[in-house]
């Protein structure tokens, strides 16, 4: 065969129509839904391709669009495979009855789903503003990963309880009491991962996550709702990663990490048992100024004996806008002056500083001594903004590598 | 382990012999379990793939090997390079690489190069003029199928 003719053949043969179902699904699954159904008519080989999909996603997108409900509707009838992997749904403009959803989210459940994500994003003007799900779905036994997100009602059944649940994101969802978002994770024995966004009114004041399978945990609170003085309360002692966001919390109370390694903090007033920190191997700390508050200067008190932690662990310090008071340069002295496996200490000034007042105030800092005779001292840029005050906490650990601090 | 100990050959379809350092090789499973089965020697004959497949499988393995070990390019590289690898692949080097990852069990690369279908691969049309696919249906039957699933097509 000349070599032409052989490159002809190559570009018009149909390579895929050869290929395995399972490999034909296996493309098809990584297809939106609404497409991948259309290869019905692609011929005879794809007429029933499609019916074997795993996962399904369907996200809603600007222009004109089928009717979702009926899509997802004749797509789970006609689906034939027994076991879902996944099923996710974004919406946003087109609002389904709720018999709709209790279908779509039960089928999955019949079928076994590792994976579900619901994304209902609706405008502010519908009503009613949340959706509930069916309660088989708080029982299903193979849910592996559950993400929910904006205008989900959480409405936890007494019998609830999901076995395999790994990973849940519970992002501005509203619970039906005070009662449910406790309930939800008391009924997760084997949660690791959980991550919290808050919205302004979800009707729960007080959070309280006690999960003992927890290994990482984000919460985050931006509402600068001061009048119903939420509380969140962390005891969850596998935990070994901990983010916390939440600068207008009023009463934050974390205990009982002796596992944690890494934790980054952006808090208002909190209590902190000591414990919680003793095995920490990262911490940043953005402890925010509460709006009560009229002292704007850095309180700080050298401890009677040196923190275990900085003689023999502490290796990177970094703090953010430092402001160059009198107890700041107490405190970076004695931080120089102890850390004795210090190898890089980042500091940076306030930008409200003249350039020569900097300059005079980098001279400063530079003929501080440091034990740690390999220690560099580094001037970094400025970091982001808001009203931060920060507080040595690094002293109740007893293996801290770095700490980051930000002081506004 | 002795420095050839740790260097293995793969032997494809039409003979060509590659020597790869074992940690490469293993990222497939098949080959995961021949070298367990210690059925085979140093050399692995590998059916199914031919030299100029396996040595762009072998590129990517090398790639995936090295940034497991040392963590020294970020995952963001990583991806980038994937994106590169894929993107100019003819429809036929493709599929071939679809069908040596799976025969080869090495889960990622079967997810990228199946995902670089799909990429493609988003209308009808594409399906047809992308991957070639001759439709058979009569007009008739064509016709049957969209008005019975109306809500499929209905847009």
């Amino acid at each position: 065969m000349p070599p032409e003719a052989e490159i002809a053949e190559k570009v018009y043969e149909d390579r895929i129509s050869a290929l395995s179902d399972d490999l034909l699904v296996q493309i098809l699954s990584l297809v939106p839904t609404k497409d991948a159904v259309t290869t019905m008519v692609l011929s005879k080989r794809w007429r029933f391709v499609w019916n074997m999909m795993t996962k399904l996603e369907y996200t809603e997108s600007y222009k004109a669009e089928k009717n979702v409900s009926d899509l997802l509707n004749k797509s789970l009838q006609l689906l034939k495979t027994p076991l879902l992997e996944s099923l996710r749904i974004q919406l946003g403009k087109q609002r389904p009855v709720d018999a709709d959803v209790v279908k779509w989210v039960s089928n999955a459940v019949n079928r076994c789903v590792r994976e579900l994500k619901l994304k209902f994003d609706f405008p502010l003007t519908t009503y009613p503003t949340t959706t509930s799900l069916p309660k088989r779905f708080y029982t299903c036994k193979t849910l592996v990963k559950l993400t929910l997100s904006y205008n989900i009602l959480v409405d936890v059944p007494s019998k609830a309880c999901l076995p395999s649940l790994q990973s849940m994101c519970l992002k501005c969802v509203v619970y039906k009491d005070q009662d449910s978002h406790v309930m939800l994770l008391s009924s997760c024995p084997v949660l690791k991962d959980l991550v919290v966004v808050r919205k302004t009114v979800d009707n729960m004041t007080r959070s309280s996550v006690k999960v003992p399978s927890l290994q990482r945990l984000t919460y985050i609170d931006c509402s600068a709702d001061r009048v119903s003085r939420r509380s969140l309360a962390v005891d969850s002692p596998g935990l070994s990663c901990l983010n916390i966001f939440d600068p207008f919390g009023v009463n934050c109370s974390i205990q009982n990490m002796p596992r944690l390694d890494e934790a980054v903090l952006s808090v208002v007033t909190s209590r902190f048992d000591s414990k919680s920190f003793s095995s920490v191997m990262f911490l940043s700390l953005c402890l925010i100024q509460a709006y009560t508050e009229t002292d704007y200067s850095l309180s700080w008190e050298q401890p009677s004996t040196v923190p275990g932690c900085l003689l023999s662990h502490l290796e990177i310090f970094e703090w953010a806008e430092f402001g160059g008071g009198l107890q700041e340069k107490q405190f970076l002295t004695f931080i120089l002056a102890n850390s004795a496996c210090l190898k890089t200490a980042g500091i940076s000034i306030r930008s409200f500083y003249h350039i020569k007042a900097k300059q005079e105030m980098m001279e400063e800092l530079e003929s501080m001594y440091r034990v740690s005779v390999s220690c560099q001292l580094l001037f970094t840029a400025k970091f982001s903004n808001g009203d931060v005050k920060n507080e040595q906490k690094e002293e109740k650990s007893d293996s801290l590598f770095s700490l980051y601090l930000i002081h506004r | 382990m002795s420095k050839s100990e740790k260097k293995i050959v793969l032997k494809s379809l039409d003979n060509e012999a590659f020597e790869v350092e074992k940690a490469v090789a293993l990222q497939s499973q098949t080959i995961w379990v021949m070298c367990e089965d210690k059925c085979v020697g140093n050399e692995i004959p590998l059916e199914n793939v031919t030299g100029q497949i396996l040595a762009k499988v072998i590129d990517y393995c090398k790639k995936h090997a090295v940034v497991d070990g040392d963590g020294d390019e970020s995952s963001e590289e990583l991806k980038n390079w994937d994106t590169e690898f894929t993107k100019n692949m003819d429809q036929s080097t493709l599929f071939n690489m679809i069908l040596a990852a799976n025969y080869l069990n090495i889960k990622s690369l079967l997810n990228l190069t199946c995902q670089a279908v799909a990429d493609k691969t988003k209308t009808i049309d594409e399906f047809h003029t992308f991957l070639n696919i001759e439709n058979n249906f009569t007009p008739e039957e064509e016709a049957q199928i969209c008005q019975e699933n109306l809500w499929a097509f209905d847009d």
